[in-house]
């Protein structure tokens, strides 16, 4: 069974003359513990299917279908709350909360969902040892480097212990170096921990990394490749994860 | 919480917004809490005298006309049935004289004996009364004055000063928590003797009954007592009644301008408070959208909003408190001095009430402020929200504001219109022309767009693209330009329309002065009371002292009493009802009471007579008045309905008799509530005795010099106050220049809290702007460019708010002007004043300039480089 699925995905733009369909129907799954990636060119689609896959956005028509459930017949707030416990965001441009510290900002989620202050900040602590800025922790988003940003940024989705990550370019707003940092953990989550990932990409450096790669053109899966095949195994828990 | 947190952040992150809203809702609260606090004061001054002096008493007993008569009617109602007690009284207004001070005080000549019946408090120091020159003061007053028991104090009499002792303070009990207002208790055979003519001291002024049982027993031993009094003087039995109206119309006029100074503030308030609320969320779009993103509900953003902005409230309403006990006690003081009265203090009306309102007014403009921000929150979709570029306002707004703004426009015309013409209270046009502001505000989202491009064409021929980028970016965000051109609007219609309605109240009053004010110097012991209109009596000599002064061209003298009006149905005046002056009033009614101040006066001016005319013929008033007609103030006739050639029902000491009106005047003392009467008519009707006041002319103004100094030797002898007109004119000029300023310190004040929205908004501007200025100095737009297109959007928005709203100020005041009917009972006549509009559009345009020179600053500071990045 996928993690996440979506059945003839549709989704259109403006109204009459002015409308775009940026999706025309895409069947995607995504298999527990895999590292997807999508790709195309711009104008292809692939940041629309991602933000229907983590439920921001709905479809004009299809279905969404994470651990089985219809994201896209859910109302926003049950969307907003599925987002909050089973889905975790990165973003290429990062979007932390300038005002909130390192630890602050992968605690928020938690605390959205009402986990106390010190049980939130002790997990995001966590967390931030795994993407190693444990060090870190205290600094502001303006006094750390794009790559440990976007490092932040990883721990705060994972903090949530997510069915599945999306990523929406995770390395297009940094340096090679830092890209390959950040790539790599993202990678190593899924190896050692076996997070399920889903991640936009124009990079096809980046795409070769991954499982499988998904071709989008023209708003229609054009074709898929497979690097290699993913071997089942049991999730690791998020004790075991931060041992 | 974590959102809490975060809205802290924000907060101190900009802390100039933060302030300027904590600022808004403590000028609102302020203005709510002095203004109550204030009209408490003013209140609880002239009510607690009269409720103090009621007492225990269901009954009181008077003659007629307010003059005094024999003491046999005691007997005869102290052993009517039904009365459990009865106590005499002789009340006297005087002047306390401590040191070099004099102080307003009210004598009550008391048996002690009996007074104890009638009235309920104990003697906390000293002793009660006793026989002798001693007195007896009330302990709050005592501790004002700094008077303690023992000592000797003088008191003006009759007999010029004269020394007494004081043996005791007294306080009131149970009931009568009201404190006493300036008085102090003598033995009545002393006031008899001291404030009597001699001859004619065994009188009383006042019996104060007890009786047992309710409302009908107290009815019967009414009619029972009325049944034995004598006829000659009539007297009158009657349930006690508190308050006088005398200090309530002198002080409206200061009471309805410090409410619309303080409303406008409240609107003011409210629109900087919805706009930096909005902007608040307009900055913070991309946070709540990625908080969005990351699973916070609409319903926790909304949560953190309304909390952040009912901490903002709880702060602003805490200081506002104290910032409006501050205010109120400022103005106490004003009109204390300016009025030359004494109110009640601060500390004596202080009750929760003004607490509450202003927590009211605080966290209400709070909430109401954060309802539309609130709204938008819940609309922030994470996708949008996450755009690099900034939406412009939600279009849909406009056209809810433009309905919005065409109901409040009728409302508030209706209001106006309402209280013109009678259907509907005083302070209701006052409520109107703020919705009808409010209206013309929020019509302004959907006109700003056609204004700002009109002004914008007058910058083109000469930066066209400043003008250019100017506008667009005005225009990007059409909710929040408008309140920021509507907070100016509003700044310059209350501001213009008050500054152009005091100058117009102002000439008012010297033209009043200079026609009803006639004479070179004037002689008296105190200034009338204006809560009671009565005065401490001259010495009985004087009269024919002063008219051995040499070069003295007329003597007038001049008595004030207390006059009673009964305020009949037209249907009963005698002389029928003049269309369109009583038409109105009820058959069956029963007639009202209305208190007035009689001026008596010998009219000795050969050369004209001291009214203002509204009415009336000045050609033969004068053989009018000797004929026994009256000249009633402004006020009175209206509130009366009563005009020339009709009658008012006057109480004499004869009864009820018809008197005729022969003119209306323009009246500024005593709230307007005068009757102008001859003396001789006024001895014959009312039996006033003595003088309160004396007004001379020199024959020559060469002779001014030789006159004042025989007056002032007269003067000294008998210890009385003598004032030139320059002096009066100077005094008068105090008491309107004290209220002036305070008015035009708020005018100020909305001016200046208008240009912290100017500010507010450019900042905020500037911050949206930052990676397009960044990409405009890229592209080779020097700083001065930027500079200018930022100064050219604060003279947008001062454009199109300013002169609407100085024109608006314009209509404004006529529409105050007109409103004055009310309090004065005529309108104050309406001047355009150029140089005042002049001056202010200038001295606006440069405010919303200064207020532009920190967010240009801060334009031309952007680094490029970084501009590039900003998100």
């Amino acid at each position: 069974m996928f993690v996440l699925e979506t059945r003839q995905l549709r989704k259109s733009f403006g109204e009459g003359d002015a409308q775009v369909e940026a999706l025309r129907g895409v069947d995607v799954g995504v298999n527990k513990g895999e590292m997807l990636a999508i790709m195309g060119r711009s104008g292809s689609g692939k940041s629309t299917l991602l933000t229907l896959l983590g439920g921001v956005d709905v479809p004009t028509s299809g279905q969404v279908l994470l651990e089985g459930i219809d994201l896209a017949t859910m109302t926003d707030d049950a969307r907003t709350l599925m987002r909050r416990r089973r889905i975790g965001f990165v973003f290429q441009s990062f979007n932390l909360l300038p005002i909130l510290t390192a630890e602050e900002n992968v605690a928020l989620p938690l605390e959205l969902d009402g986990v106390s202050a010190s049980a939130a900040k002790d997990r995001a602590g966590k967390m931030l040892e795994l993407v190693g800025l444990e060090k870190r922790r205290n600094h502001l988003p303006g006094k750390l480097s794009g790559g440990e940003q976007q490092r932040v940024a990883i721990a705060r989705a994972l903090v949530i212990e997510p069915a599945i990550v999306l990523a929406d370019e995770p390395t297009g707003n940094l340096d090679t170096a830092n890209g390959k940092r950040v790539i790599a953990v993202l990678r190593e989550l899924v190896d050692q921990h076996g997070q399920t990932l889903v991640l936009v990409t124009h990079d096809p450096g980046v795409a070769a990394i991954a499982d499988r790669v998904i071709y989008l053109a023209d708003g229609l899966v054009d074709r898929e490749e497979t690097n290699r095949v993913i071997p089942v195994r049991p999730r690791r828990v998020a004790s075991e994860r931060s041992a | 919480m974590s959102l809490r947190r975060y809205t802290t952040r924000a907060m101190l992150q900009r802390p100039g917004r933060t302030i300027l809203t904590l600022l808004s809702i403590v000028i609102g609260v302020a203005a709510a809490v002095a203004i109550d606090l204030g009209t408490a004061t003013t209140r609880e001054s002239y009510q607690k005298m009269f409720a103090t002096v009621t007492g225990k008493a269901t009954l009181e007993i008077t003659a007629a006309g307010g003059v005094a008569f024999d003491e046999q009617v005691l007997d005869t109602v102290a052993k009517t049935e039904g009365v459990v007690a009865a106590a005499p009284v002789v009340e006297k207004p005087t002047s306390l004289i401590l040191g070099e001070k004099q102080v307003r005080l009210q004598i009550m000549g008391i048996k002690p004996e009996l007074d104890g019946g009638v009235r309920d408090y104990e003697i906390v120091a000293g002793r009660q009364l006793q026989k002798g020159d001693e007195l007896v003061f009330d302990e709050e007053f005592a501790k004002l004055l700094g008077v303690q028991v023992g000592d000797e104090v003088e008191i003006r009499t009759n007999k010029l000063k004269k020394p007494f002792v004081v043996v005791g303070l007294q306080k009131p009990r149970g009931a009568e928590v009201l404190r006493q207002a300036s008085m102090a208790f003598m033995p009545i055979e002393r006031a008899q003797y001291y404030f009597y003519p001699r001859g004619k001291t065994k009188r009383f002024d006042k019996i104060q009954v007890v009786t047992g049982g309710e409302d009908a027993q107290i009815e019967n031993v009414r009619a029972a007592i009325a049944a034995q009094m004598p006829s000659d003087p009539v007297m009158s039995v009657y349930r006690p009644t508190g308050g006088s109206s005398l200090m309530e119309h002198t002080l409206k006029s200061s009471e309805i301008g410090l409410s619309l100074a303080s409303l406008f503030s409240l609107l003011l308030a409210a629109f900087i408070i919805l706009n930096t609320l909005l902007m608040n969320v307009g900055e913070r779009r991309r946070h709540l959208a990625i908080m969005r993103a990351i699973g916070a509900t609409r319903w926790q953003l909304v949560r953190a909003l309304v909390g952040e902005s009912l901490l903002l409230g709880t702060v602003g309403t805490v200081l506002g408190i104290g910032v409006g006990l501050g205010a109120a006690w400022v103005s106490n003081r004003v009109l204390m001095r300016s009025l030359d009265v004494t109110l009640a203090s601060v500390g004596e009306v202080l009750t929760p009430k003004p607490f509450l309102l202003g927590a009211f007014f605080g966290l209400t403009m709070s909430l109401l402020g954060v309802l539309i921000p609130a709204i938008r929150i819940g609309r922030v979709s994470p996708l949008e929200g996450m755009s690099r570029v900034a939406p412009g306002d939600l279009r849909n707004w406009s056209w809810s504001f433009f309905g919005l703004g065409v109901f409040l426009l009728i409302a508030g015309a209706a209001l106006i219109l309402g209280g013109m013409y009678g259907y509907l209270t005083v302070t209701a046009p006052m409520y109107g022309g703020l919705l009808f502001l409010a209206g013309i505000v929020a019509l302004e989202t959907v006109l700003l767009k056609p204004q700002a491009t009109l002004v914008a064409a007058l910058f083109r021929p000469f930066r066209p693209v400043e003008a250019g980028l100017a506008l667009k970016q005005i225009l990007r965000h059409n909710t929040r330009s408008a309140l920021t051109v509507g907070v100016l609007f509003i700044a310059g219609a209350a501001g213009v329309g008050m500054a152009n309605s005091i100058m117009d109240n102002v000439t008012d009053v010297h033209e009043w002065m200079e026609s009803a004010v006639v004479g070179d110097f004037f002689v008296r012991a105190m200034m009338p009371d204006m809560a009671t209109g009565t005065a401490p009596d001259l010495p009985d000599s004087m009269r024919d002292e002063l008219l051995k002064v040499d070069h003295v061209y007329w003597l007038d003298g001049v008595a004030y009493i207390e006059a009673k009006i009964l305020d009949r149905p037209a249907a009963a005046n005698p002389n029928g009802p003049t269309p369109g002056k009583s038409a109105d009033a009820d058959p069956q009614a029963e007639p009202a009471e209305i208190k007035a101040i009689c001026i008596a006066r010998e009219f000795a001016d050969p050369d004209g007579l001291p009214f203002d005319l509204i009415e009336g013929n000045a050609f033969d008033l004068r053989n009018r008045l000797a004929a026994g007609e009256v000249v009633l103030g402004s006020v009175l006739a209206q509130r009366l309905k009563r005009g020339v050639g009709e009658t008012i029902d006057l109480e004499t000491k004869n009864g009820v008799q018809p008197v005729k009106i022969a003119a209306v005047t323009n009246e500024y003392m005593v709230g307007g509530m005068a009757i102008h009467m001859h003396r001789d008519w006024a001895i014959k009707r009312l039996g006033i005795e003595g003088y309160d006041a004396f007004i001379l002319r020199a024959d020559e103004p060469a002779n001014l010099a030789a006159v004042k100094l025989q007056l002032e030797a007269i003067c000294q002898r008998h210890d009385v106050i003598l004032k030139s007109y320059a002096e009066i004119s100077r005094n008068v000029g105090r008491i309107v220049g004290g209220i002036e300023w305070s008015l035009w310190l708020l005018v100020y004040l909305a001016f200046v809290v208008a240009a912290f929205g100017v500010v507010n908004t450019l900042t905020m501007n500037v911050l949206e702007q930052t990676r397009e200025l960044g990409l405009l100095r890229i592209v080779a737009m020097t700083k001065s460019q930027v500079r200018r297109t930022i100064v050219t959007q604060a003279l947008i928005i001062g454009g199109v708010g300013l002169p609407p709203g100085i024109a608006m100020g314009v209509l404004n005041a006529y529409v105050m002007n007109l409103g004055m009917m009310t309090a004065f009972a005529h309108p104050i006549e309406f001047h355009i004043q150029p140089l005042l509009l002049a001056l202010t559009l200038v001295g606006s345009l440069l405010i919303v300039l200064v207020a532009a020179i920190i967010p240009a600053y801060r334009a031309t500071r952007i680094d490029v480089v970084e501009a590039l990045h900003y998100e």
